[in-house]
Parts: structure tokens; sequence; C-alpha cells
């Protein structure tokens, strides 16, 4: 190093070494009492104010700090501060600039009075950045505290004060991301200032600007500010705020508003306009569905520095959904909230509130307005809205649906976290519905109540009740109708997003109707049904989980179902156990079947039906294929005929089933299961017979009587065997049976049927009686012992059995019948002797012979043959329809009867036509009776062989009704 | 002796005489216009009596005198029966049931159809209970019509295919004597008031 070098850096040193030195003798200064206290007082000589200092430091390398630092003008301000940092750049000393003023919780007490005075001259000072730190601004009144606004947090830069300086205040505004400018110029009478908000801008890797060019303007507002001396301040503000975001929205609009302080600075009088575009989706994303406008509203008001509240006196609104008007009241302390607010909309047209309601509600066609009155109160980020929606002349019209009227009130409560409506109520008048699929439904009024609570993340269940009137509906080809319908129900309807199900628990009665199902008629008003449906209904596999489902019919009972049906709106899959306690069919049947198919089986006019039944059963498959077990029992089951001429009960039943509804049947599958059937009594006229017992089965549709039914009856027994329906469900008339019947009484049994009394027996035995749909056939005979002889009767068929023209034939012969005692039995007078015969194609239908082929003929026995002169008369009288008279009169004075040696006749019934011809024919001659070779003997002879069935009639009234006409 | 064989062979030939039984048209007209009077029309005739009874006798000259020399002749028809236990049951029930469907007959509710059986021509002005009974009511009348019909057909030997034919007949019974102003429908399958 040369000299002049080491000089110079020797030169160099010192001179380091002196500002150390200079610079630890100030940090030492600084600290100084003595340096304190000259400080305050030059700083308080020079300002004019009073400066109290705690402490004083001095950081390296130029930061000067104070603790507890008191800036105070009597009547004016007072300035404190935990701590006050400044910080120096020696180049700006010169131009009185400080680089930094940080200030920790402080507090500026400012006396509004004092302000725009005439002041005291002020230090043209400036401040590059300004930092406060939890701070506090008071304005003060005289001793009387007007306003207090804490927890300041400032950045500032560039800050000018003296009379005539500009304040620009920046500052960052993470609500909004962005940063805020406040530009302040003029004096303290006329001030005018600037509030922007912008955009933060995105910083890049090494510090620059994602973006080029200026920040978007999210805010911007001016405002004017005049206080005149001893007049009251005003302001005039406008300004505009483009997609200013608050709660995640995004706000865009123009404010005017012109404010009048009192002079007393405690009020502050304010009117103005706002609008506010995109109006109403900028405010709340649930109401982003509703088309957008904009929104202008007026207000006027009072602003109260003490107590730090706004009273809004009005507002008025107006946009594209309709016009509003409110009042109310802000607190801004401690932080903003509305203390009370009321508001009123009406106009809004229901034609764009449809956008807000589910599919398919929301593409209906919507006529008239709503109107929202409300009140609301609390936080201003947690606003409580309560009030009641209402519409009076509504209608709707839809694809399928529409309504002549709709009336709507809607108390509703919206919070933060929930929108609670609380008896809705509804009522729409002439509803309509035309389905697609061509079924018609119609109500008179429907009125409705509702209660839900929105939430977000939780299910949505809705409670109500319901209500129609007049309500009809219609099948499409009229077959199924209903009329005057009213309904009474209740709901609770549950949506599970999550799970994608709903739940609802329907309970509905009907309290009144008719209805028409194909033939059938039911007045409901008697029945009165109640219907109830407690279920779930999963979306994404089209299955209902029904809980409980029940129908209740008054006087019959209830059937409850529980289970799940798949494929619910295709081709539905049951899975279900069904059941009923009590199940009374009588009322079933006076309800729904007796009126209906009386005309069809009128012996159902004159039947009535008791008892109790109650049954468990699991249904599954689908309606192609269905099955259905369980059980099945009876109590105090009775059948009875309403003239109480028969009765069969008490009947006890407890059947074990399985029955199925399909193309084809299952095979089965080991024993069936048996129960029992008892009738505890039946009677028949005078006849009564029990108890009767059997073990019945009921199994893959097969109804089987296991044992027997044995009945004394008629003095005899009747056994009816083997009893069996093979397929009970879908051929319920084709059965077989075998029948026996051992030694009846005829006397007794005549007399029930009410027939002209005759003694015998009756004996027999069909082993097999098979039915079907048409038809009853039999094979085997049946014996009748009667009239000293015997009949055997054979071929017993009845065609139609089900209908009112069933016609019974059979065939018949007889042996050795008595004549004393037919002809006495019948009051055909005496005839002696013994006939025998066939009965050939018997047919009897409507109780009356339709045709037949008799033939009887006399047998001789060796005995004396003979025949009164009454029989004789009345033989004349069937075969020619006249009395024997003066023939007989002649000769009956002398006998009372006749030799005979043989009598019969041959006749044939058809189309009612009986031709009768005799037991012998001579030539051209039919002799009924052929008289014997010893007198007194005689012959009839019948030239008569056709007689139409009405004269027969005739004739045998004529014979029943006569008296002897001879002695 | 050749001559009197030849006469004697003719003879015989010519009295070989085939009757042909056509199906009985106008007997079952004139059975069909009874019932139809007897069940449905004004006071209508009492039951044909039974025929009195006479003895039989055979009238030789005068069937000699019929006998045509044409190989086939026609039987001369004769009424055709239409009075058995189940004929009488199904005109009671026709009459019986007559009373209760004049009514909707009279107010157009009801229509004879061209196949002489009633149909539903509208429900207006009926209550639901009204609309059952009178479907319940044309249910059984045109059972029983059937019913006759097939009866008739059995009571008169008349094959089963011949059946439509009577149902033809009749419904021409059952549309001339309608009352007037009675709703029926002709055979294009429009509808009048008769």
């Amino acid at each position: 190093m040369t000299d002049p070098a080491r000089a110079a850096a020797r030169i160099v040193g010192l001179i380091l070494v002196a500002i150390a030195l200079l610079y630890i003798a100030l940090h030492f200064a600084f600290r100084s009492e003595t340096f304190r206290s000259w400080t305050e007082t030059e700083l308080s000589e020079r300002s004019g104010l009073n400066v109290k200092l705690g402490t004083l430091n001095l950081h390296f390398p130029f930061r000067v700090v104070a603790d507890n630092v008191g800036i105070s003008k009597p009547r004016g301000f007072s300035f404190t501060t935990d701590r006050l940092s400044l910080t120096l750049n020696p180049l700006d000393l010169a131009g009185m600039t400080f680089h930094r003023l940080r200030t920790e919780r402080p507090i500026l007490q400012v006396d509004i009075q004092q302000l725009g005075g005439s002041g005291s001259d002020t230090a043209p000072i400036a401040l590059r950045h300004l930092n406060v730190h939890d701070g506090t601004v008071v304005l003060n009144r005289g001793e009387e505290k007007l306003f207090e606004l804490p927890k300041i947090d400032l950045q500032a830069e560039n800050i000018n004060l003296g009379r005539q300086a500009g304040v620009t205040l920046r500052a960052d505004v993470p609500a909004l991301n962005g940063t805020a400018e406040l530009i302040v110029k003029g004096h303290s009478r006329e001030l005018e200032s600037t509030v922007l908000i912008r955009a933060k801008k995105t910083q890049g890797l090494f510090g620059g600007d994602v973006h080029k060019g200026s920040s978007s303007e999210l805010v911007r507002l001016d405002a004017r500010f005049r206080a005149s001396e001893k007049q009251a301040a005003e302001a005039n503000i406008s300004g505009k705020f483009h997609d200013l975001g608050i709660n995640e929205r995004k706000l865009t609009g123009t404010l005017a508003a012109r404010i009048n302080l009192d002079e007393d600075f405690h009020n502050a009088d304010f009117s103005g306009h706002a609008t506010l575009a995109d109006f109403p989706g900028a405010l709340t994303s649930a109401f982003s569905k509703l088309p957008n406008g904009t929104l202008q509203a007026s207000f006027a008001g009072i602003f109260s520095l003490p107590q730090k509240t706004l009273t809004l006196k009005s507002m008025r609104l107006a946009s594209h959904l309709g016009s509003g008007s409110g009042d109310g009241e802000v607190l801004f302390d401690p932080q903003p909230s509305i203390s009370r607010a009321r508001f009123a909309w009406q106009e809004m047209p229901l034609e764009n509130l449809k956008l807000l309601l589910p599919t398919p509600l929301n593409r209906w066609t919507y006529e008239g307005h709503a109107r929202i009155d409300g009140e609301t109160s609390g936080p201003w980020n947690a606003l409580a809205v309560r009030g009641i929606a209402r519409s009076e002349n509504g209608q709707f019209r839809g694809a399928e649906v529409k309504a002549a009227s709709l009336k709507v009130d809607l108390p509703f409560e919206w919070g933060p976290t929930v929108l609670r409506i609380a008896g809705a109520q509804f009522e729409a008048g002439k509803l309509d519905y035309h389905g697609k699929n061509r079924w018609q439904a119609a109500v008179e009024r429907l009125q409705a109540n509702a209660s839900f609570a929105l939430q977000t993340d939780q299910p949505l269940r809705i409670d109500g009740r319901f209500q129609t009137n007049g309500g009809k509906f219609n099948s499409p080809e009229s077959d199924k109708v209903g009329e005057n319908l009213s309904l009474d129900g209740s709901f609770v309807w549950t949506s599970r997003p999550v799970t994608s199900s709903y739940g609802f628990d329907i309970q509905v009665g009907v309290d009144a109707g008719e209805i028409l199902w194909g033939k059938f008629f039911s007045d409901l008003k008697a029945p009165k049904p109640t219907f109830a449906l407690d279920a779930d209904y999963f979306g994404s596999d089209d299955r209902l989980e029904c809980r409980r489902c029940a129908v209740s019919l008054v006087d019959v009972g209830t059937v409850t179902a529980s289970g799940a049906i798949a494929k619910l709106t295709q081709t539905p899959e049951l899975r279900l156990q069904a059941r009923s306690t009590r199940f009374l069919p009588g009322g079933f049947f006076e309800h729904f079947l007796r009126d209906n198919l009386k005309r069809r089986f009128p012996i159902l006019d004159e039947i009535a039906i008791g008892g109790e039944l109650s049954f468990e059963t699991v249904l599954r498959g689908s309606s192609d294929d269905l099955s259905a077990g369980g059980e099945l029992s009876l109590k105090a089951g009775e059948l009875r005929s309403r003239s109480k001429q028969w009765q069969v009960g008490p009947v006890a039943l407890k059947l074990p089933f399985e029955v199925r509804w399909a193309e084809t049947k299952r095979d089965s599958i080991g024993p069936a299961p048996t129960g029992t059937l008892t009738i505890e009594r039946a009677r028949f006229g005078k006849q009564s017979l029990g108890p009767i017992g059997a073990s019945i089965s009921l199994s893959n549709n097969a109804l089987r009587f296991h044992q027997s039914i044995r009945a004394a009856l008629f003095g005899g027994e009747i056994l009816v065997g083997a009893l069996f329906w093979p397929d009970v469900i879908t051929d319920p008339k084709r059965l077989s049976f075998s029948l026996e019947a051992k030694r009846l009484d005829l006397d007794e049994l005549t007399a029930a049927l009410q027939w002209p009394t005759f003694s015998g027996t009756l004996t027999g035995s069909i082993p097999e009686v098979q039915s079907s749909s048409d038809r009853l056939k039999t094979n085997g005979q049946i014996q009748a012992e009667l009239f000293g002889g015997n009949m055997a009767m054979n071929e017993f068929e009845i065609e139609n059995p089900f209908s009112p023209l069933a016609a019974i034939r059979l065939d018949a012969d007889f042996q050795n019948i008595r004549l004393e005692q037919l002809s006495k039995t019948f009051a055909f007078g005496h005839i002696s002797g013994t006939v025998a015969g066939t009965i050939d194609d018997l047919v009897i239908v409507d109780g009356q012979p339709a045709q037949f082929s008799v033939e009887l003929h006399s047998v001789d026995r060796g005995g004396e043959q003979r025949i009164s002169v009454e029989a004789l008369d009345k033989i004349t009288v069937l075969s020619s329809g006249q009395n024997a008279g003066a023939l007989y009169g002649g000769l009956a004075g002398f006998f009372d009867s006749f030799r005979y040696s043989k009598l019969g006749f041959k006749a044939h019934l058809k189309n009612d036509r009986l031709t009768l011809r005799g037991v012998e024919t001579r030539g051209e001659q039919e002799y009924l009776v052929v008289g014997s070779f010893l007198p007194p003997t005689v012959n009839i002879v019948s030239h008569t062989q056709a007689i139409g069935f009405s004269e027969l009639m005739r004739r045998l009234e004529r014979i029943k009704s006569s008296k002897p006409q001879v002695k | 002796m050749l001559k009197r064989t030849l006469f004697v062979a003719l003879f015989l030939v010519s009295a070989c005489v085939t009757v042909n039984i056509y199906f009985p048209a106008a007997a079952v007209e004139r059975a069909a216009d009874q019932i139809v009077k007897e069940t449905w029309g004004g006071p209508g005739e009492s039951e044909k009596t039974a025929p009195q009874p006479q003895s039989r006798y055979f009238d030789l000259p005068a069937a000699i005198a019929n006998l045509s020399f044409i190989g086939a002749a026609h039987a001369q028809e004769a009424d055709i029966n239409v009075s058995n236990p189940a004929i009488r049951a199904l005109k009671d029930s026709i009459k019986r049931r007559s009373e209760a469907l004049k009514p909707y007959m009279d107010l157009g509710n009801l229509g004879i159809a061209q196949d002489g059986l009633l149909v539903i021509r509208n429900n207006d002005g009926l209550s639901l209970k009204q609309r059952a009974e009178i479907k319940q009511l044309i249910d059984a009348e045109n059972r029983d019509r059937e019913a006759l019909y097939l009866e008739i057909a059995k009571a008169n030997n008349i094959p089963n295919e011949n059946i439509p034919r009577i149902k033809s007949i009749f419904a021409k019974s059952w549309i001339e004597q309608a009352r007037s102003g009675w709703w029926i429908q002709d055979s294009q399958g429009s509808w009048r008031k008769k």
C-alpha cells in the first residue's frame, strides 16, 4: 500500500471510530433521564403541545423508540401510545420527512369542537410510512364521548401533515382480498376524500406483478365534506362498486348519499339512492335460479354517533321481482347488527318464483303474485329473518295438472344455517289432473298445511296434513270411477339425498265418497276406509320398503303389511308379510259383495255371514307368479239365511295354507300341513246336526278334507268323503267328493222339503261326484225304500249347477211300489196292487220337470186288484180333462170300486208337451186301466195322447182340489 | 203285368218323399215377436194354450192327395216350441227385469245394438250406483237373452250353428218393438232414435 492510500485509510478509520464513538455516546445519551426531559421540553415548546415520554431509546441504526408516550392539547386532542417508534433516514431529515412512524396501542382522543378551529401553526412534517397497531380513535365533544372506534390497524404511506397537506392512507383489506386507499385533500372545513379499494395483485416469484397493468377497482367512493363555522356539517358521497366480494358474493352497483351532521355532531341525517346489479342472485346463492335484474333503492335515516346506531326511517326498493319497503335499526357496537327491521315485498310474480321450486313444479306456468312481510335481526353476517309469504289469487297450469285458484300462506324463519317453515297453508281450488296414461282426477278443493326445516347436510322432512272435498277420478275406460270423495289425512315426507331415498308416512281417511270398480259399487260413507303407508322408497333400485302399510274398514277390520316391493314402477315383485288379527267377513260381505252380486246370484241376498277371521301370510312374487303362504283362522263363523230358516255355525277353522297364482302349478313338496274345521251346529228347518269336524289342508292350491264329514240327519246319516278341490284358486267350481246316505227317513225329509210327506227310507252311495264349471256328475246309485217298494236312482247330474237355470238329470227305476200307500199319500183315491217302472231322462229345471220318459205298469201278484171310483174319476180327469160324470154316476151308485187286471201308462214329456200312452194298445185305443174278467170291472181308454204342459198342470190342480164325485 | 209292375214301381218311387227341414225362420220370427211382446212389449198375448186333446187319426186320402211326384218336398213350417221350464224361467226373468231397464232406455243411457243385445250408450245423469246397477242389469239381461236363444235351439233340435240366426231374428224383433224414443243401432252401426 502506498503512503497516500495508507494515510487515507488511516483517516477513514479514524472517522469511523469517531462515528462509532459518537453513536455510542448518542445511545447512552438517549437513555439518560436528562436527555429525555430535554426532549420532552423541546418538543413541547416547538409544537405547542404537551409531550410526555416514558422512556427514550436509540435503536440501531436510526430508530428512536419511546415508551408510554403522551401528546395532548387541552380541549383539543390527546394522543397516548404504549410505544412509539420513529425510524429516521438521515437523507430525509433535511426535508422534515420521517421514514417510518410506528405506534402500538395508540389512543387518539379528539374534541370535534376544536376541529376546524384556527389552531396553531403546525410543522410541515411528512411521513413516508405510518404503522398503527391496535389503535383507538375517540371523538369527544367537550367532556362527552361521542364515538369510539377501537381495534384500528393501519398502514399508511406518504402522509403530509399541515394545513393544505394531503393524506394518502393505504391498507390491506384481507376480507375483500384487496387494498384500500384513502386520499384526503383540503383543509379541515372542506375536505375531499376518495376511497379506492382495488383487488390485490398476484405477486410473481420474484416479487413482480403477475398481471400487468392496474388492478381492478372494487370500490370507488368520492366524498366531499364541508363544515362551516357555527353551521352543521354536510357530506355528499357518490360511488360505485364492481364485483365487490362480500361473503362469497360479488356486488356491483352505485351509491349516492347526502349526510347532514347536526351542530352537536350527535346525529347525522342521511338520504340517498343505490342500485345493485344482478339482483337477487348477487345477494344469495339461494336465489341464483331467479332471473336477475337491477334493484333500485332509496333510503333515508339517522345515524347516531353516541349510540353508534343507524336508524333507517324509510327504504323503498324496486326491481323486476316486485317492490318493497322497510325500516329498521342497525347497531355498530360492538359489531354491526340489526336490532330490528321490518320489510314488505309485494307484486312478486309467481312465474319467476317457480324457478325456486323442485321439478316438476318449476315447469308449470303460474299466474298471480306473492307478497312477503317480515322482520329481521341479528349480526350482519348471521341475520335471522322471520316473516310470511302469501299469495292470494294464484293459478298454475302444467302439462298434466292445473288449478283454477291457489292460495298460499307461508310463515318462515330464515337463519344462517336453517330455513324453517312452520304451518304453511295451501289451498287449491278446482285442481285437475289429466295423466298421460289417460287417468283423470280432480278435487273441488284441496287444503294442506305443512312444516319443514331446510338445513345444509340434513335430510329434508316435511310434516303436514291435507283435506280434500269433491274429489273424483276416472280410469281411461271409465270403468273405474270415484266421485264425491272427501279425504283427510296427514303425511311426513323425508328426502335423503345421500341414499337417494324418500321416506313417507301417510295416513289417509276417506270420510265420504262413492267408488265404481267395474261392476262393483261401494258407498264409502259406511266403511270409511283408512289407509296408512309408512315406507321408504329407494329410487336407485326402484324399491319400496314398507315398514307398516295398512288398510282399515269400519265393521270389517284392518289388514297390515310390511316388507318390500322391488321394481315398483315396472313389474312389481312382492316380498310382504300381511296380517290381520280381526277381519269380519260379514262386514266385508255387507259393504262390498251383497248388493253387487245379488242380481247374478239371488241367494246372496238371502244370506248373512258372521264370524271373525285372522290371518298371517307371506306374499312373494310378481303379478304373473304370486304365492301366498301362512295361516288362516276363523272363530264364531256363521252362515245363515236372513229369514233364519237355516243356519250353519258357530264354525271354527284353523288352516295353514299355501296358494299360488301362476300359469303353471308347482309340484308339491312333502305332505301338506293340516288344519281343522269344526262346525258346532247346523240347522235346516227343524233339523239340527253337529258337531261336525274334519282335518283339512290347503297346499299348492289344492283344498282337501282328510276326513269324511259325517252328519246325522233325517234320522239317518250322511257321509261326505274325499272332499277335494284340485285348484281352489283358479278353478273353484271343480271339486270331487263321495256321498253316502244311510237310511234317511223320508217322512222327515219330505216334510223338510215341503213335499207331500210319505214314509220310507233313503240309502245310497255315490262313490264319486265330480263338479266342473258347468256340470256336476256322479257315478253310483241311491236307493230309496218307499211306498213299500224301492227305487234306485242313477246317472244323477246337475247341469250349470251354479246358475239359476240349473238342470237336474237322473234316471230311476222302481219296483214293488204299493199302490195303496201311493194313492193314499197323494190323495188319489184308493188303488190296490203293485206297480213297477222306470223314469228315464228326467230333467228338472227351475223346480219343474222339463222332460222325462216314464213307464209304469202294474205287477200281477195274484191277488185282487181294485180301483176306487174316486181314483177312476181322477184318472179320467187327468187323461181327458173331464169328469167321468154321468157314466160313473150311474154305476157308482152300486159300486165303490172296480176290479182291474192291469193298469199303467207311458208318458213322455218334452217342450211342455206330454204324450200319454196306455199300458195296453188295442187298435187305436190306449188302455190306462184294463178291467178284470170278473165284474165289477172297468176299462179306462184314453183318446188323448198329447197334452200341453199347462193343461196338465191345470188338471193336476183340479185333481188336488176335487172331492170325490161319486160315493 | 209289366205295366202294373211299372206303375207300382213308379208309385213306390214317387212315394219316397224326402222331407227337408230347413231352418224354421218364419216360425222363429213368430216366436220372437211373441216373446218380445210378452216380455218387453205392451200387454202381450197370454201363453199359448196347449192344443186341446184330440184323438189321433190319419187322413189317408189327404195324405195321398198331398203326395207329389217331385222327389223332394218341403214340410209346412209349424210353430216352434217355445215353452218349457227353462224358456219360461228365462222369459219371466226378462220380463221382471224389463221394468227396471225401461227407464234407462227412455233416458237414452241404454240402447239396443244391432245384435239385439243391450249396450250402455252413455252415463249422463247417472250416479255411480246407477251406473253399477245398469251394468249388472244389462249383463244379466244379455246373459238371459243368449241363454234364451240356446234353449229355443235345444227345444227345437236346431243345430248350435244356427243360433246366430235365431239371435239375428230376435234382434229384429227387439228393434221393431222398441218404443219410440229408444235408441237403436242400424246394420251400419249408426245409432238413431226410434
